[in-house]
């Protein structure tokens, strides 16, 4: 008997009563990155296994203010507003560590008859995970995941309409990785890591950021799935306990003025446990696999911007010298570049993703990015010539990233390399999502130069 | 009909492209490709509503819409959601009076009827995924129908003259429609969903039928 998640081997109900689990709250993930799910009794739990407890189709096809997808359609749904199913992941079943009598359990979109649904996140991913090990590789990611802390609690800030928030930091200098912010910080941030360690997540460090009030967290590499479930749970978390200390905590790329929030994601590949990115008989230290995979990376780079920047919110993070990088440019050990190798040696050999806003949907980000890689790799791309400068403030003329919702929806929709792996199904519907939410943006708020109140209203407390 | 070019901005944003849509719709019509390509001269368009300003640019034969008011030689304040209806305010009127009246009536045109437009929006979309095998359209004010494809329609839309009128020729979005009370439908999520996004299509001008 071992304590902490459950294993096969265990039975379901002893480990319930032994950690003492009357509710499982389940987690699903929508495509916008929201997380949903109920409390459930275990005996609703336990009864509706393996397939799992009902809800509404919408719980996966809606918008950020919860309205139904009504505008576009996939054959997942029913005529009349039908229900699918949450079908726990029994691998992911955790006792909550502070509440005693709660568990966790994370959850697939499943139809009533459990067959999958191509359209639910964890399975997009898991399914070009396989294709990845069908060619005999495993991928071992990891997240930074950054976010803004305001002194005013979710209450205050509805109130305020979510602006001229007091950003919990020593001073109003955005200094990186100062110890007298952090220490503001501190406290939240104990009590937010003790939480992760309850729940079996690994992270290996936080630190003050450039933005007033911004923190990174960033978890350990892990399996693409293990880590995605991490981010959402750790969003979770974040959110419970800025709503516990009376704070207020956002997930917003850009929610307000100076440093946005990125979502870095790091990966490599793993050949029968070696790394796959090294090869020490080259003068630049690059394998084979790593050029083709890079050249899958760099060949889709701007279609995958779609995923890795979901909202009207994520774009207005890019900013010339502000971070972000702005091109579809790779480099050694280039913070500027949109990709970064490292390949000092071959333990650390791995690409930093440095496109991604911090309201990514994590599933759907490492599934889109490493179905570039998977693409590269079958079809032994190569990438364009590394970029030994500073990639910003660049000629027009310098290949620039998508800087919009729509141009990147545009560069999406031309890539065929992204449906080749996850499928024109799910592409053409993700499609249709941006395009309702560039859509409901131009139609109830407009553009401007900052941040709006459609935005704050939207997103502030979704992701 | 002679060529008219018809060019957006790059990354238009919804006004423009519903422009564009709506001038492309327009000029397949002989008379109004002739009217279009006779003008020469810069249009402000200006909405109090939510919907930002454009310029549309006329010169020898091509079009081009831009966001913004961008250096016009007249300015024209209306609802886009009436272009053509009431009386737009129009600054420059007495400098450029041949382009004032050109253009409003350009932008006056109005597609046909919705007895007429249910038939043109059929052989446009019919061919979609998903589209069903018939539609009802019940014109409330007439107390009429008429059914496009099967007969046995398996989505009826209801709604006045005016309502499917600017449905089916491209003017609006099906959603939207039901949300503000303008049209009612006795049908399944999914095919209004289907024709919904074949409806945004056809106001962004947009080719894709996926």
């Amino acid at each position: 008997m071992h304590s902490g998640p459950f294993r096969e081997e265990d039975s379901l109900e002893h480990w319930l009563d032994r950690h003492h689990v009357e509710v499982i709250r389940t987690h699903a993930t929508t495509l916008d990155g929201m997380s949903v799910g109920k409390f459930v009794h275990r005996r609703k739990f336990l009864k509706t296994l393996p397939n799992g407890h009902g809800v509404a189709d919408q719980a996966l096809a809606m918008d950020p203010t919860g309205m139904p997808h009504l505008a576009f359609w996939n054959d997942f749904r029913q005529g009349t507003f039908g229900d699918i199913c949450l079908k726990p992941d029994l691998d992911t079943l955790m006792p909550d560590g502070i509440d005693p009598d709660l568990g966790h359990c994370i959850t697939d979109y499943v139809l009533p008859d459990g067959s999958e649904i191509a359209l639910c996140p964890r399975t997009m991913l898991r399914k070009v995970l396989k294709q990845i090990d069908d060619l005999g590789f495993q991928v071992k990611a990891s997240f930074e995941l950054e976010f803004h802390l305001f002194e005013d609690s979710y209450a205050d800030a509805r109130r305020k309409q979510y602006k001229d928030l007091i950003p919990v930091s020593a001073s109003m200098l955005p200094v990186i990785y100062s110890l007298r912010n952090i220490q503001h910080s501190k406290r939240f941030m104990g009590e937010v890591t003790k939480r992760l360690t309850h729940l079996g997540i690994q992270w290996e460090g936080w630190n003050d950021e450039v933005g007033l009030g911004q923190i990174e967290l960033n978890l350990e590499p892990t399996d693409p799935i293990h880590l995605a479930d991490s981010v959402v749970r750790t969003r979770q978390v974040i959110y419970e306990t800025a709503m516990d200390l009376g704070l207020s905590a956002t997930f917003m790329a850009k929610p307000k003025g100076g440093a946005g929030s990125g979502m870095h994601m790091h990966h490599s590949l793993l050949k029968e446990g070696e790394p796959a990115f090294f090869d020490a008989t080259r003068d630049d230290n690059h394998s084979s696999t790593l050029t083709h995979w890079l050249g899958g990376l760099m060949a889709t780079l701007p279609a995958t911007v779609s995923y890795l920047c979901p909202s009207i919110n994520s774009y207005r993070r890019f900013v010339d010298f502000s971070g972000p990088p702005m091109t579809v440019t790779w480099g050694e050990e280039n913070k500027s570049t949109a990709l970064r190798l490292v390949t000092r040696s071959a333990k650390s050999s791995r690409v930093e993703h440095r496109v991604g806003a911090a309201d990514l949907n994590p599933y759907l980000a490492l599934a889109v990015v490493l179905a570039g890689g998977l693409a590269g790799l079958r079809s032994e791309l190569q990438p364009p010539p590394e970029f030994t400068s500073l990639a910003w403030r660049l000629p027009e003329d310098a290949p620039r990233l998508p800087m919009t919702i729509s141009a990147a929806g545009d560069a999406l929709r031309a890539d065929t390399h992204i449906s080749s792996v996850l499928g024109q199904e799910v592409v053409d519907y993700w499609l249709k999502t941006r395009r309702q939410e560039w859509l409901s943006f131009n139609n109830e708020s407009g553009e401007s130069g900052r941040t709006t109140d459609w935005e704050f209203y939207r997103y502030f407390e979704a992701i | 009909m002679a060529d008219l070019e018809i060019e957006l901005e790059e990354d238009a944003i919804p006004i423009v492209r519903m422009l564009g849509a709506t001038l492309k719709r327009t000029v397949r019509d002989d008379a109004y490709c002739a009217l279009a390509r006779s003008i020469n001269g810069r249009v402000a368009l200006v909405t109090s509503a939510v919907w930002p300003s454009l310029t549309i640019g006329f010169s020898a034969g091509r079009v081009k819409l831009q966001r913004g008011i961008v250096d016009p030689d007249i300015q024209i304040e209306t609802d886009f959601s009436g272009v053509g209806q009431g009386k737009p305010r129009v600054t420059g009127l007495w400098r450029h009076p041949l382009l004032a009246s050109k253009v409003t009536r350009l932008l006056a045109a109005r597609g046909p009827g919705w007895s007429e437009a249910a038939q043109g929006f059929w052989d446009e979309t019919c061919h979609r995924r998903d589209m069903p095998g018939g539609i009802r359209f019940v014109c409330t004010d007439e107390d009429r129908d008429v059914i496009v494809g099967n007969e046995t329609a398996e989505i009826a839309l209801h709604g006045t003259a005016e309502a499917l009128s600017s449905l089916l020729n491209g003017d609006s979005v099906l959603t939207a429609e039901l949300f503000a009370g303008r049209i009612s439908m006795e049908g399944s999520v999914k095919h209004l969903a289907v024709i919904a996004d074949a409806t945004t299509d056809r106001l962004l001008g947009e080719t894709t039928h996926a």
